[in-house]
């Protein structure tokens, strides 16, 4: 057995033999899978959408989100939908469909850096070093891992917001006035980056568990041991023997950890403890056109960014259930 | 080979570290605030010397270490401390209480997500293949995406300030309508992950050897279903039921928020809000600790369920 699957050193061709775990498709038959299912493609098709508005914002936005004392007058407030304003304006008379172009913005920042940061280097990494060290390396991430998981979510964020936040604050209000700096920290890149921290701390613990599980499994295939063996180093045997057996993992657990980041900034802002104003996000958003009275009067403020954003996390619940059935194939 | 109670005293001893980090690290933000309990209630009006005494007295000024040690002793007693917002009133008889009424409230939505979402899988998985299974799982996944946040006001317009159906929010127990828009915000967005769980296990227990042993004695295909693969599919529920048991105590934030539900959500938010520290820690243990505990008595009722699982492996 082991002198046989010596001859097979190749990880990814010596796995897919193996037949209790499938082996994870190649691009080609990934690409075909994904466009049979013709409800994953649109909801791709709603994502690239999204994201394109939040590059293209200054582009798009016919208006400034900040608005103007021009807007504050009785005629601009609260406008129903119309030609000059396709999504109407709010109760400062700004007009909500630039509001919700530079929305999108905020949530791309915030879901990009977090994934990046927290899913990507952060639950890789860590998920890489505890399954593939273990020992006290991997019980100091675990339990650390164990300890963020175990308080609520929101309960954390809301603590955090509350907590650290009004420090920060300080400290930015000081810098408001300081060269370079100054100017990008009064538009609100503040509450961004913030916001980014502490979702960031969250979203590592699950995609870690996964990548960890996974490395636990692979460590003991025969072609890890015969590459140990011939003296391969840890980073050599990590990216070339082991990556490519987790690689599906990561894009699945990124795909559906991007709609809980999303929802996070937009409960933390409901809250007013994340993005605050002017910076326009769809927490402040929804939160603004969401009293009882508010919506009969004036439903376009509900509506609008409502939809929007409710579009955007079916879009990526869709996705992630079709990438799941593709690259998941155990679970279909 | 190890037993139902060594794995309970080596989990518990596991659990140590994660809720010493947690209760640390909650302490520490707790004080790191800027602000106080005593600053918060007396609103700037009391003098600074009053504040400064309220503070020795509650033992506020003394050390941050210190303070924490004998808060979690005072924990270890059963007792969690006292109340800053609700004057004289112990930590204990506030939360509790509204622990009670989000366990209400969570008690028809715990039953309905189960009696509803076990049937669905059964039937997805009865329908693999067909049109029903695809179009049913993509319905149930969009109304799982859809944001409380979002749906929460727009019920309310429509079932109680147009059509006058229900009232807006408020709580008057579990036998009043008030429970009614809450009920079905908590349920329909849990149905998707029973439903596909069930799905799931079912499809799995069909392509077991007995149930194909069934079908060759050439039993009725609804008896194969009902005797043979679903009440063997509903064992996994079993431990998603025990896990999620631990939780019923649990508010949502947004449900009780938007509801005007007293419950130990909206209770949270007021108590961050409010700086209470010693309500905080008690809310955040409370959490972490039922959240332990129901790991582990999952992990236990797995072994009950299926005995071929031991509980040696961590």
């Amino acid at each position: 057995m082991a002198i046989e699957s010596a001859t097979v050193l190749a990880p990814a061709q010596a796995d897919s033999t193996a037949l209790d775990r499938p082996a994870p498709p190649a691009w080609r038959t990934f690409l075909r899978s994904l466009l049979k299912r013709k409800l994953a493609c649109v909801a791709l098709c709603y994502i690239v959408l999204f994201y394109a508005t939040a590059i293209f914002a200054p582009a798009i936005a016919p208006y400034s989100y900040e608005g103007s004392s021009r807007d504050l007058r009785k005629e601009n407030v609260l406008q129903g939908p119309s030609v000059k304003h396709p999504f109407g304006t709010d109760r400062l008379g700004r007009d909500l469909f630039s509001r919700v172009v530079y929305a999108t913005r905020t949530t791309m920042l915030i879901t990009v850096a977090t994934t990046i940061t927290g899913g990507l280097f952060l639950g890789v990494g860590l998920g890489l070093l505890a399954g593939y060290r273990r020992g006290i390396v991997d019980s100091l991430i675990n339990r650390l891992g164990e300890a963020l998981g175990s308080i609520p979510d929101l309960l954390l964020l809301l603590l955090l917001a509350a907590t650290i936040r009004p420090r920060i604050d300080t400290w930015v209000r000081h810098a408001y006035g300081w060269p370079v700096i100054g100017g990008p920290l009064r538009t609100g890149i503040a509450d961004i980056t913030f916001v980014f921290f502490a979702l960031t701390l969250i979203d590592w613990v699950g995609q870690e568990r996964l990548i960890r599980s996974q490395v636990l499994a692979v460590r003991q295939e025969e072609y890890v041991l015969a590459a140990r063996a011939m003296g391969a180093s840890t980073r050599r045997i990590l990216w070339n023997h082991v990556f490519p057996n987790i690689r599906h993992l990561v894009v699945l657990g990124i795909t559906t950890s991007i709609g809980a980041i999303a929802l996070s900034e937009i409960s933390l802002t409901f809250f007013g403890l994340g993005v605050r104003a002017p910076t326009p996000s769809f927490g402040d958003m929804i939160y603004d056109g969401s009293g009882p009275r508010q919506v009969l009067a004036h439903p376009h403020l509900l509506l609008v960014p409502g939809t929007i954003a409710i579009l955007f996390f079916i879009a990526f619940a869709l996705f992630g259930d079709a990438l799941n059935d593709i690259l998941n194939p155990r679970t279909r | 080979m190890t037993g139902v109670f060594p794995f309970i005293v080596r989990r518990l001893l596991a659990a140590i570290p994660v809720i010493f980090l947690v209760t640390v690290a909650t302490f520490y933000l707790g004080r790191y605030a800027p602000g106080d309990p005593i600053t918060a209630r007396t609103q700037g009006k009391a003098s600074p010397e009053t504040v400064a005494r309220l503070k020795h007295q509650l033992h506020l000024d003394d050390n941050v270490a210190v303070q924490y040690v004998r808060y979690m002793g005072e924990v270890l007693r059963g007792n969690f401390g006292t109340s800053q917002r609700h004057v004289g009133q112990s930590v204990s008889s506030i939360i509790f209480p509204k622990m009670w009424i989000s366990l209400q409230e969570n008690l028809y939505p715990f039953i309905l997500t189960f009696s509803i979402g076990i049937p669905i899988g059964i039937y997805l998985a009865m329908r693999r293949g067909h049109w029903q299974d695809p179009t049913v799982t993509a319905l149930l996944l969009i109304l799982s995406a859809i944001p409380v946040v979002i749906i929460i006001p727009t019920l309310q317009v429509v079932f109680a300030a147009k059509l006058k159906l229900l009232p807006v929010a408020g709580w008057h127990g579990i036998f009043s309508k008030n429970v009614i828009l809450p009920t079905v915000v908590l349920t329909v967005p849990g149905l998707a992950a029973i439903a596909r769980l069930m799905r799931i296990s079912m499809l799995q227990v069909m392509n077991d050897d007995y149930v194909r042993t069934a079908r060759a004695k050439g039993l009725q295909e609804r008896i194969i279903i009902l005797r043979h693969t679903v009440r063997n599919a509903l064992l996994p529920m079993v431990t998603a039921i025990v896990g999620s048991l631990f939780f019923l105590f649990a508010g949502s934030f947004f449900v009780e928020y938007l509801f005007g539900i007293p419950g130990i959500g909206a209770e949270s938010i007021a108590t961050i809000n409010g700086r209470d520290y010693d309500e905080i820690m008690a809310i955040t243990i409370i959490s972490t600790v039922a959240f332990i505990v129901a790991n582990m008595a999952v992990d236990i009722a797995y072994t009950f369920i299926d005995p071929r699982i031991r509980l040696n492996e961590s």
